[in-house]
């Protein structure tokens, strides 16, 4: 397909490949910036209140003894990541911590809905509006963007 | 300064979401076991932990109200002359009762 995308034999696909050829610095920064977004502003809202969060995983017996130590590691995580992405020197550590960041919480939501019957709410929490499975969609989709930005970024650092 | 131009603007957006759109609720559990207890104060439970909640039920599992109603009084207040329809939509999910 790679060959056929170069000889031209699908112009279509051969623009776009070009021009994300041309731009992966560009790309590269927009999805760390939006994965800057997304754990910036979740962290915060759950430095805000704690308590959605500890709720949640109080109903899991598995977590609830640990509910609140959890909750501060996981605020921790996401600050971090936040400025590993934000720095050019680590932004490619801040987008693999991303890619294994949002694979836990992706596990972590099919355990809870293939394990658990009675779902908890995520009453006032973030992204509270989005059901479980819309959760999970979400996360997929941000996993494959992070590797999308990792191969991207190793390309980059090839080319230098 | 421009490779730092998208994180930045990342960070501007993601403290100004936070600054206009997070409000802080409290949250009260509702312990009761019929329908004619979802308007009675006396049965929730300031930050209790919900269980046995799911999408489907009759009755509230966690309301969440303004964060001044934080006493069981100010609760009453709030709660006083609002259908049992009206709590339930407080409440993102739901339980059984009798």
């Amino acid at each position: 397909m790679k060959n056929a995308i170069v000889s031209g034999n699908r112009p279509g696909m051969n623009v776009i490949a070009r021009m994300v050829a041309n731009n992966r610095k560009a790309i590269v920064e927009v999805i760390a910036a939006l994965f800057i977004l997304l754990f910036l502003y979740t962290a915060l809202n759950k430095t805000i209140d704690f308590r959605p969060t500890i709720n949640v995983l109080k109903t899991n017996p598995a977590f609830a003894n640990l509910a609140a130590e959890i909750s501060w590691t996981i605020v921790t995580i996401e600050y971090i990541t936040a400025v590993l992405l934000f720095l050019p020197q680590t932004k490619r550590s801040g987008l693999i911590v991303s890619a294994l960041l949002m694979s836990a919480f992706t596990a972590y939501i099919i355990y809870m809905m293939v394990f658990v019957p009675n779902l908890p709410c995520s009453c006032g929490g973030v992204i509270s509006e989005l059901t479980w499975s819309q959760h999970l969609i979400f996360n997929v989709f941000f996993i494959l963007l992070s590797l999308a930005g990792i191969r991207m970024h190793r390309k980059i650092s090839a080319s230098v | 300064m421009k490779k730092y131009f998208f994180s930045v603007l990342a960070v501007g957006i993601a403290i100004s979401s936070v600054a206009f759109t997070t409000k802080l609720n409290q949250q009260w559990r509702f312990d009761g076991t019929t329908e004619s207890h979802i308007t009675d104060y006396t049965k929730y439970t300031l930050n209790g932990t919900p269980s046995g909640c799911s999408s489907l039920g009759n009755a509230p599992c966690v309301i969440s109200v303004p964060d001044e109603v934080n006493t069981p009084a100010q609760l009453q207040n709030f709660l006083a002359g609002k259908s049992a329809a009206e709590i339930m939509d407080l409440s993102a999910q739901k339980r059984s009762v009798e």
